[in-house]
């Protein structure tokens, strides 16, 4: 669940795209997950454009801020063709995002490509350094934790798991206190990266133990053990790498999860990003840009999560599979 | 003969090693086979319990210490230890409302969709799949703060608002743990022979199935009441909970942060209340899981 920042992850959820049937042929197997993450995709757009333009009256929710002058408030009505009918406007909507047209920023009059580029930048490297760090941390524990259940290293695995039960936003608040105590600057960007790293790598590396734990009772590696190959063999060979591969597959299917993080440590840590600009532009009635900001988003987290199952289930990794 | 003597004489708890994770536990006069009995055997699980007790049965007592305290009690202005203590209750007694309704909708839909998307390839099925999908396509957080900006005028944003947001977005991992249980039981022998001897899907289900996954149930929405109170209290930090007439300790930190009082008790106790209840949940929810798994173990070796 997902479902937020630093959660507890409810099992199953990111299995559920594991029940397809592997005895298909490959590029049927592409071609339909390709459809499914398209419709997925679709839905999750069709959502945000119904709470974005249908609840609440859009017009209404942008004239309650009176920094928007009227010439841009008809400017925005007519890139979100607010006059139309809502089917209609649905139906145009689906034709700009199509073309491309994501309309202009209500507050600054600037193209909503560019307020939601120019933000995700920061965004970008805040969560490729939460992925390389966290990744390795993660890598790391779990190599260090796994192999041997209820030893001393297994116990020290606890605090990793219970660090993941605790709401982002107080640990990256703790961060933030300790980093004024040590006279570092709070909004500073190696203090947000360690934050988003350290949350995310305990998360994964609980999940990388569960991982090989799993790998380790399956009947290949008991076979390979009863064929007599040396420990290290086996575990290199037969459990590391298969645990290796599920986990870079589930760094990237959590891709929006990181998102979400992001949003939370760049609210606490003060920082310019996509999570900011959403936010301002949620409490400022900018709806273009809150739009914008889904149709933007959403396609990136959806291809990469499609590019990395189909790297794993499909041998690009140079795993062979069933 | 042990187990009886233990169970007559609960004072003297004997120590004796888990069958989960060899740790010591206590023997407890409960019954041992149960879930709860064995549960309540792991030392973790028990303190886990006894913490959110507490903190339950405080936020609970919250109108009765009010009116205690009532001479010397200003909600809004002050920051005295009890005032700020007393509002830590207040609040707690509103997050935990939002937690139970939340996690009680979506355990009811949750386990519907689940158990009826337990058979593959059915509507509930690919429902679910694509459902699931769609979560793990967005940041569910940035959905969530849309949904609750542009709640309309005449739905006033309180706890029962934000407790319906947050249903539904568990209602998926909720159904997703459902549906692999009720997958699982369902290739079991048992349910073969019931079904062979004629018994009706209805009561393969009721008298079956469903006994056999509600530990499961109850473990994946203990997991879901962490959530619900993780992100309740996250979206009142970002300011897009419920109004500050009905404040929560997500309310309670945003205030102590916009007030730069960060490093006071206005903002240790309802950080700490939320540290320890999301904890004890986690460790109830990990504890059960461990339990579960245990007995499915156990019950195949047989």
């Amino acid at each position: 669940m997902y479902a937020g920042p630093s959660t507890v992850e409810i099992e199953g959820c990111l299995d559920a795209h594991r029940r397809a049937p592997d005895s298909l042929p490959a590029p049927y197997l592409v071609l339909r997950r390709l459809l499914g993450s398209v419709a997925a995709m679709a839905a999750v757009l069709t959502l945000a454009f119904l709470l974005v333009a249908a609840m609440s009256g859009p017009r209404v929710a942008m004239s309650a801020n009176t920094d928007i002058s009227t010439a841009r408030l008809d400017r925005a009505e007519a890139d979100l063709h607010l006059n139309e009918p809502l089917v209609r406007r649905y139906g145009l909507w689906w034709r700009d995002v199509i073309s491309g047209k994501l309309g202009t920023s209500a507050i600054s009059g600037e193209s909503v490509w560019s307020v939601v580029g120019r933000a995700s930048w920061p965004t970008l490297q805040l969560i490729a350094v939460g992925i390389g760090l966290g990744g390795s941390l993660a890598l790391l524990a779990g190599l260090v934790t796994s192999l041997r259940p209820r030893s001393i290293q297994d116990r020290a695995a606890i605090p990793l798991m219970l660090a993941t039960s605790v709401p982002l936003f107080l640990i990256a608040i703790a961060l933030r206190l300790i980093a004024e105590s040590l006279d570092i600057a709070p909004g500073h960007f190696a203090v947000a990266a360690l934050c988003l790293a350290a949350v995310t790598g305990a998360a994964w590396s609980a999940a990388y133990r569960d991982n090989v734990r799993t790998i380790l009772s399956a009947d290949y590696v008991t076979l390979a053990y009863a064929r007599g190959l040396p420990r290290r063999h086996v575990l290199w060979r037969h459990v590391h790498c298969m645990a290796l591969v599920h986990f870079v597959e589930r760094i990237i299917l959590q891709l929006g999860t990181l998102v979400a993080a992001a949003i939370v440590v760049e609210a606490v840590f003060a920082r310019p990003g996509l999570g900011t600009t959403l936010q301002n532009a949620l409490a400022n009635g900018d709806l273009p840009v809150v739009l914008g900001w889904f149709v933007i988003v959403v396609p990136i987290i959806v291809f990469a999560g499609f590019a990395a199952e189909a790297a794993v289930k499909f041998g690009a990794l140079g795993v062979r599979r069933g | 003969m042990a187990e009886s003597e233990t169970l007559r004489r609960p004072k003297h708890a004997a120590k004796s090693l888990s069958p989960i994770d060899g740790s010591t536990v206590l023997r407890l006069p409960l019954r041992p086979h149960t879930l709860l009995g064995r549960l309540l055997r792991q030392r973790s699980s028990l303190v886990a319990l006894c913490v959110l007790g507490f903190v339950v049965l405080a936020c609970l007592s919250y109108s009765a210490l009010a009116w205690v305290f009532r001479g010397s009690f200003n909600l809004s202005a002050t920051t005295t230890t009890s005032n700020v203590l007393l509002r830590t209750l207040r609040a707690g007694l509103n997050t935990m409302l939002v937690a139970a309704t939340a996690v009680m909708l979506a355990g009811i839909a949750g386990t519907l969709l689940g158990t009826a998307a337990a058979r593959r390839g059915n509507w509930a099925a690919r429902a679910l799949t694509t459902m699931s999908r769609m979560g793990t396509s967005v940041p569910v957080l940035a959905l969530l703060l849309t949904a609750l900006a542009f709640v309309p005028a005449s739905l006033p944003r309180s706890i029962w608002t934000v407790s319906i947001v947050l249903a539904i977005v568990l209602v998926v991992p909720l159904a997703c743990c459902v549906r692999d249980a009720v997958a699982e039981c369902n290739d079991r022998p048992f349910i073969h022979g019931a079904r062979a001897a004629g018994v009706s899907e209805t009561r393969i289900l009721a008298r079956h199935v469903m006994p056999n996954v509600s530990g499961i149930i109850v473990s994946s929405m203990l997991a879901a009441a962490a959530t619900a109170i993780m992100t309740e209290s996250t979206l009142s930090f970002l300011g897009f909970g419920a109004t500050a007439s009905t404040p929560t300790w997500g309310t309670m930190l945003r205030q102590a942060e916009v007030a730069a009082n960060l490093r006071t008790a206005a903002a240790w106790a309802p950080a700490a209340a939320l540290t320890l209840t999301t904890l004890a949940l986690a460790i109830l929810w990990h504890g059960l899981r461990e339990t579960c798994s245990a007995r499915a173990a156990e019950e195949a070796a047989r």
